[in-house]
């Protein structure tokens, strides 16, 4: 008998031992295989309008009464903070997101390893996430839809699963952060208790213990949302502001999308992820057989996360986007490695590491040759995006012509980043919108899919002169056709009913820049005030 | 070695993050106050545009003009055309005005005319407009895009014209008023079938002074060189890779990874 607890505890001593080799080596990978592409992606679009609004908070604009937000306020609070430390500089911004990233890393691994009780499949499983195309520039130029949001939710789950009193009250306390970030927070919450619902009869536990968990969970996810809904009521006075521009947007205002629009968005996601789907999907009925003759339920739980999540993301929100699955991509990667391990242990009984790298190496280079996308706008590893440098390069010129506490206007947030100047918002109590898209006027516009909607009508150009008239020293038109659907040239020439700004500007202001580049669709046009 | 194998790792990891950074340097190639496109500064890049049955049609610029000239029709049934081009890149046409002036003779302007030309894009779309000093039809040769034109009343043997390019877009119900971008800019005379008030040699002369495209303010064109001292990340890379590389020899070496491949139950410990 002690002979047998020995080598029970050297077991273990060595299984913790090994899987913090893994982890180690995994980080290894990650930076290894994602520093180089820190600043290939171009920073425009959503990455841009979040970080801006982390510099305008840190310059003291207050969320939702000053800025719009269409999310709850902790991505942005976060940003402020990294937008602080690094003195706006986005190389360090994005790095700190990494840093974040590989933080998610080490949860996703150890959840997937938790869950399924299988060391070398979670290992391969995080490594297919971690090495799959879109995923390395997603790690740091997502911050809330993914990188904030994967480490939270990951972070949840692996304190979800345990039995211990603290761990699911700090399992709650990432669900709401999680929540906090970003709304389809509900859903993975939902999804997990779910699960310890559904374990009171997969493993027989009594009622009284899965209430218990799961209301430990609530009591840890009520002390965040009272806390962020308190500092957003009480401290910054915007509730209502909050309630219309994230809770609002999302439910009510906003044009919803079709069945064909978000079959074309599903069909994109799968077409990007193809080799995961594929994959994913034999891994997913590999788990289900297992489950079905082996009575090995832990793996089901992967399953059941994914379909669950994925089907409320195609059914609850109003609008769907590909990225809004980029979060499931630790589940289905690991999902994935199923096969190709399954596959290497039928090969030969002692695993070769070589043959599971070359194994894992397959689906990458398939993921290579299949996503066309990872490199859309951006200009490769170990360069500066040509459309961030760019934006930089206006930014600065803008500033040459500005003080600091001068306010400018521009959609691109961007410039402004890149300005050090902050973006005056239209005159409107409810829509302090700074930095935004074609959608917001009460005009039709033709999406990216080439859908086209009716605008959600929350400004209008004459709102936009009225903010402009007495403090706005410098106004920047966008010029011209690209992968941003910029406001600009609806707001300049208006529509038949909607008069746009381009005579007052010209009576009021001074063209006194055109700026172009090679190799951008965009023209940069300066306004100083007369 | 082995317990110091993940520090090592985790150290070059701190390395490839702390020193990364410093490897980024960028350039740009810019060009400040690009002029506009003028005549008499830009006469150089003129070519030969339309030459379509004229006999001894021909063309000469300076910086003084630009001269269009022909002894002759070869069938006096036929269109005939004689113009020059210059490829522009002018990426917007919001604020840029056309402005051509000069004079003409031999023309009949009831079956010719003067012809300035731009070919405009915007995305996938691509159109031409005709400035026409003299009889506003289109000659059947306006090529593979839509096109508009509008017309410009001639005084006494001589045209000035100063257009502002977005509202003549805007006037004529073109999709989109801002985004369209000028490719190119072509100046030439069209006689229209049949010719027989022309009276030949015909001449048509333009201002190089006054002729061009004009943008008020400062205009700039910048070409960014991002480069990346590649040192930064093959150091800490290098030393990231040999102790990865070792931590994983280690690993499998020491202890197959068969036999760590599922979580070890105690029902599977001898008693």
């Amino acid at each position: 008998m002690i002979v047998c607890q020995t080598r029970v505890l050297q077991h273990l001593k060595l299984r913790l031992s090994l899987q913090k080799q893994l982890v180690i080596v995994l980080i290894a990978v990650a930076v290894a295989s994602h520093l180089p592409f820190l600043m290939s992606g171009p920073f425009f679009s959503d990455e841009a309008i979040y970080t801006y609004a982390g510099y305008a908070i840190l310059r003291g604009t207050v969320p939702y009464a000053g800025i719009t937000l269409p999310q709850p306020p902790l991505g942005y609070l976060l940003l402020a903070g990294e937008v602080g430390i690094t003195n706006a500089s986005l190389l360090l911004v994005r790095e700190i997101n990494f840093l974040i990233y590989l933080v998610g890393v080490i949860f996703v691994f150890r959840v997937l390893e938790r869950i399924s009780g299988r060391p070398i499949t979670s290992f391969a499983g995080t490594l297919i996430f971690i090495l799959f195309p879109p995923m390395l520039s997603y790690s740091f130029s997502a911050p809330l839809e993914f990188t904030y949001f994967v480490t939270l939710v990951f972070a949840a789950l692996y304190f979800g699963l345990s039995d211990r009193r603290l761990c699911l009250f700090g399992s709650g306390i990432f669900s709401g952060l999680a929540i906090m970030v970003w709304y389809p927070g509900l859903l993975v919450l939902f999804a997990l208790l779910g699960y310890l619902m559904t374990s009171r009869f997969v493993e027989n536990v009594p009622w009284s213990k899965v209430l218990k968990k799961v209301g430990f969970v609530l009591s840890g996810l009520t002390v965040v949302l009272l806390g962020t809904l308190g500092v957003i009521a009480l401290y910054w006075k915007a509730y209502p502001q909050f309630l219309s521009q994230s809770l609002g947007l999302q439910t009510s205002v906003r044009a919803g999308f079709s069945i064909a629009e978000k079959s074309y968005f599903i069909t994109a996601y799968l077409q990007v992820f193809s080799p995961l789907v594929f994959l994913g999907s034999i891994g997913g009925l590999l788990a289900v057989l297992n489950a079905a003759y082996k009575r090995h339920l832990e793996e089901l739980f992967l399953v059941f996360w994914f379909v669950i999540i994925f089907t409320l993301l195609v059914i609850v929100p109003k609008v769907l986007f590909p990225h809004y699955f980029w979060f499931l991509t630790p589940v289905l990667a690991y999902l994935a490695a199923r096969p190709v391990v399954e596959l290497t242990s039928a090969l030969r009984r002692r695993l070769s590491i070589v043959k599971l790298i070359a194994l894992l190496l397959l689906p990458v280079a398939v993921s290579v040759l299949v996503y066309s996308g990872a490199s859309n706008y951006s200009t490769g590893p170990f360069s500066n995006s040509s459309f961030t440098a760019d934006e930089q390069y206006v930014g600065h010129y803008v500033a040459s012509i500005t003080t600091v506490n001068q306010l400018i206007w521009t959609s691109e947030p961007s410039i402004a980043f890149y300005a050090n100047r902050l973006i005056i918002p239209p005159n409107s109590t409810l829509w302090k919108l700074q930095g935004f898209f074609d959608d917001v006027f009460n005009t039709t516009f033709t999406d990216t899919a080439g859908f086209q909607h009716q605008g959600s009508n929350l400004v209008s150009p004459i709102q936009f002169e009225q903010s402009w008239d007495t403090k706005v020293r410098v106004l920047i038109f966008i010029r011209g056709s690209g992968p941003i659907p910029y406001p600009d040239a609806v707001l300049w020439n208006g529509t038949s009913a909607m008069p746009g700004v381009s005579g007052w500007v010209a009576s009021h202001y001074s063209r006194v820049a055109l700026l172009t580049f090679g190799g951008n669709p965009y023209a940069y046009e300066v306004w100083e005030r007369s | 070695m082995r317990a110091l194998l993940p520090t090592l790792i985790l150290s070059s990891v701190v390395l490839s993050l702390v020193l990364f950074p410093l490897g980024y340097v960028g350039s740009y190639d810019t060009v400040e106050n690009v002029p506009p496109f003028s005549l008499s500064n830009n006469y150089s890049n003129l070519g030969a545009g339309e030459n379509h049955n004229l006999q001894s049609g021909q063309w000469q610029a300076n910086n003084a003009s630009l001269t269009l000239r022909a002894n002759n029709m070869i069938n006096p049934n036929d269109w005939a055309f004689l113009s020059v081009i210059s490829t522009v890149d002018f990426p917007m046409v919001a604020g840029t005005t056309l402005n051509f002036s000069g004079s003409f003779g031999g023309l009949d302007m009831n079956a010719s005319a003067v012809r300035v030309s731009l070919i405009l894009t915007h995305s996938s779309d691509t159109i031409t407009l005709y400035y026409l000093v003299g009889n506003p039809s289109i000659p059947p040769n306006q090529g593979n895009y839509r096109y508009y034109f509008l017309p410009i009343q001639p005084v006494n043997g001589a045209f000035l014209a100063q257009r502002d390019i977005m509202r003549d877009l805007s006037d004529l119900g073109t999709k989109a008023d801002s985004n369209w971008e000028i490719r190119s800019v072509a100046y030439g005379f069209a006689i229209y079938p049949p010719s027989f008030n022309v009276r030949f040699p015909v001449e048509v002369r333009f201002d190089s002074d006054n002729t061009g495209l004009n943008y008020s303010g400062f205009n700039a064109r910048s070409n960014y060189f991002g480069a990346y001292s590649l040192p930064y990340y093959g150091l800490p890379f290098l030393l990231l890779l040999v102790t990865t590389g070792l931590q994983v020899f280690e690993m499998t070496l020491r202890k197959p990874l068969s036999s760590v491949s599922s979580r070890p139950r105690l029902e599977e410990v001898p008693t």
